[in-house]
C-alpha cells in the first residue's frame, strides 16, 4: 500500500489546521455560543449570521445522517438482512425516532450515552494501535505511489484532491467546538487551546491508525468496508473482529445520538437566544427539550437518510466550506478594524495564516459535486426567501446591533 | 429561601474531551476505506 496516503493525510491535517487556527483566534474574541454564524453576525451583519446559522443547523443534520448511515452500513457488513432496503430503512427511521423520543425527555440520558461512546471509541483505537503494532509488515508499505496517480500530473492531482476532500471531512467537526461557548469556563482562553490540542491529538491517532492498518493489510485494505476490523481479524483472529465491530457500533451510535441532541438545540438557540428565527422554533416542553427543533431536525434527517454516505460526506465538506470562508474573512476584518480584542489567543503572522487558510478552503471547491452544490444552493435560497417572511417587525425591533455588543449592554 | 443553582461551566478538560469525541466519529472507521478507494482507482 502506498505510503503517500500518510502524506495526503498529514498535508490535509496541516491545511485544516490553518482554518482551525483562525477559529481559535475568533473564539478568543467572543464568549457567546454559536461559533461560525456568531462570528459572521458580528462581522457582516444579521443576514450573514442568519444564513450561516441555518446552514450550520443543516450541516448538523447531514452529520447526524452520515452517522446513522455509517451505523447501518456497519450492521450490513455482518447482518445480511440489512441488504434488503426495507430492513435498512426501517431500522434507520426507527433509530432517528428512538433518539427523538429520548431527547423529548430532556438531557438526563445524553451524558451517559456520550460517555459510554467516548470510552468505547478510545478503547477501540488504543487497543488497535497497541496490538496492531505487533502485526505490521514493512513489505506492505510498497509501492509508495498508487498506480493510478502515478500515470501523470493530472491524475495525480485529481486523486490527491479527492482523497484530500475525504480526509478533510474527518476534521470538519472541530468547528462545532465553540458552539456552546457560553456554557464553558473562560471560553475566550480555553476554547482556542482546546481547538489546537484536539487537532494535534486526533492527527496523532489517525496517523498511527492509518500506518498500522496499512502495515497489517497492505493492498488488501481497499477490499473491506471497515479496514481496521479486517486488519485485526487477519492479524489476531475472529474474536478481535467482533470486539472492533462492537467498539465501532457503540462509537457511531454515540456520535449519532450526540448530534440528535445538539442539532435541535442549535436551531432552538437561533430562535431563543439570538432571535434569528421566530420564537415558536425554540419552543420547549416541560422537560426543557426543544420539541419544535427536534421535529424540524427529524424531518430533514429522514429526508436525507436515503442518501449514500459518500454523498453526505460531500454535503458536510461543502457545508464546512460555507462556514469556513466567511469565518476566515471575519478574522481578516477583525484584524484590520481592531474590533473585539482578543483574549488569551492571538493569531501570529498578521494576515498570512488567514490568507493561506482561505486558499485551502477554496481548493475544496474543485472537489464539490453538482448534486451537493445544487442542494446547497436550494438550502441557501430557501433560507434567504424565508428571511423575508420571518417576523420582519420583530427583527426591526432588535435592530442591527451585533449580539456581542447587545450582551455587554445588558450586563 | 430558595437557593439559586448556578449551572456548572465546562472546564478545559471537558471541552478537550468533548472535542475529541466529536471529531472522531464514523469517519474515523470509514474514511480510510473511502480514502484508499479514491486514492487507488
Amino acid at each position: 500500500m502506498d505510503l503517500l496516503s500518510v502524506v495526503v493525510l498529514l498535508s490535509a491535517t496541516l491545511t485544516v489546521g490553518l482554518i482551525a487556527l483562525c477559529y481559535a483566534d475568533l473564539a478568543s474574541h467572543f464568549t457567546g455560543s454559536g461559533a461560525a454564524w456568531l462570528y459572521s453576525y458580528n462581522a457582516f451583519g444579521r443576514f450573514a449570521g442568519y444564513e450561516l446559522g441555518v446552514f450550520t443547523w443543516f450541516l448538523g443534520c447531514c452529520t447526524y445522517d452520515a452517522e446513522v448511515v455509517a451505523f447501518l452500513t456497519t450492521l450490513k457488513s455482518f447482518i445480511p438482512a440489512f441488504n434488503q432496503s426495507s430492513v435498512y430503512f426501517a431500522v434507520g427511521i426507527g433509530l432517528v425516532l428512538l433518539f427523538s423520543i429520548i431527547n423529548f425527555f430532556g438531557r438526563a440520558l445524553v451524558k451517559i450515552i456520550d460517555n459510554t461512546s467516548y470510552i468505547a471509541k478510545l478503547s477501540t483505537i488504543i487497543l488497535f494501535i497497541i496490538v496492531g503494532m505487533i502485526f505490521m509488515h514493512i513489505a506492505n508499505f510498497h509501492p509508495i505511489l498508487p498506480a493510478a496517480a502515478a500515470k501523470d500530473v493530472g491524475p495525480f492531482f485529481h486523486h490527491f484532491g479527492a482523497a484530500f476532500s475525504v480526509v478533510f471531512y474527518l476534521f470538519s467537526v472541530f468547528s462545532f467546538i465553540p458552539i456552546a461557548a457560553s456554557k464553558m469556563k473562560d471560553p475566550a482562553k480555553n476554547i482556542p487551546i482546546a481547538v489546537v490540542a484536539v487537532m494535534v491529538m486526533v492527527t496523532i491517532l489517525y496517523t498511527l491508525m492509518v500506518l498500522i492498518a496499512i502495515g497489517i493489510l497492505g493492498h488488501k485494505m481497499s477490499w473491506y468496508t471497515i479496514p481496521i476490523a479486517n486488519a485485526f481479524k487477519s492479524a489476531v483472529g475472529e474474536w478481535s473482529y467482533v470486539i472492533i465491530i462492537i467498539g465501532v457500533l457503540l462509537s457511531i451510535f454515540g456520535v449519532a445520538f450526540t448530534f440528535s441532541f445538539n442539532t435541535p438545540a442549535l436551531i432552538a438557540s437561533l430562535a431563543l437566544e439570538h432571535q434569528l428565527l421566530p420564537n415558536w422554533v425554540g419552543k420547549k416542553n416541560k422537560f426543557d427539550a426543544p420539541w419544535v427543533g427536534i421535529i424540524l431536525t427529524d424531518a430533514v434527517t429522514l429526508l436525507l437518510i436515503t442518501q449514500s454516505y459518500l454523498f453526505l460526506v460531500g454535503c458536510i465538506v461543502l457545508g464546512s466550506f460555507v462556514q469556513y470562508a466567511p469565518s476566515i474573512f471575519a478574522v481578516i476584518k477583525f484584524k484590520h478594524t481592531g474590533q473585539y480584542p482578543n483574549h488569551g489567543f492571538k493569531l501570529p503572522g498578521g494576515y498570512t495564516i488567514p490568507i493561506l487558510a482561505l486558499l485551502v478552503a477554496c481548493y475544496l471547491i474543485f472537489n464539490f459535486t453538482w448534486e451537493t452544490i445544487l442542494l446547497s444552493i436550494v438550502v441557501a435560497a430557501v433560507t434567504a426567501v424565508l428571511y423575508l417572511f420571518l417576523g420582519k417587525k420583530r427583527l426591526a425591533k432588535i435592530g442591527e446591533i451585533p449580539t456581542e455588543v447587545r450582551r455587554k449592554r445588558i450586563i | 429561601m430558595v437557593k439559586k443553582t448556578v449551572p456548572k461551566k465546562l472546564t478545559f478538560m471537558s471541552i478537550y474531551f468533548l472535542g475529541i469525541n466529536g471529531v472522531i466519529g464514523s469517519g474515523d472507521f470509514y474514511f480510510r476505506n473511502l480514502f484508499i478507494k479514491i486514492w487507488i482507482y
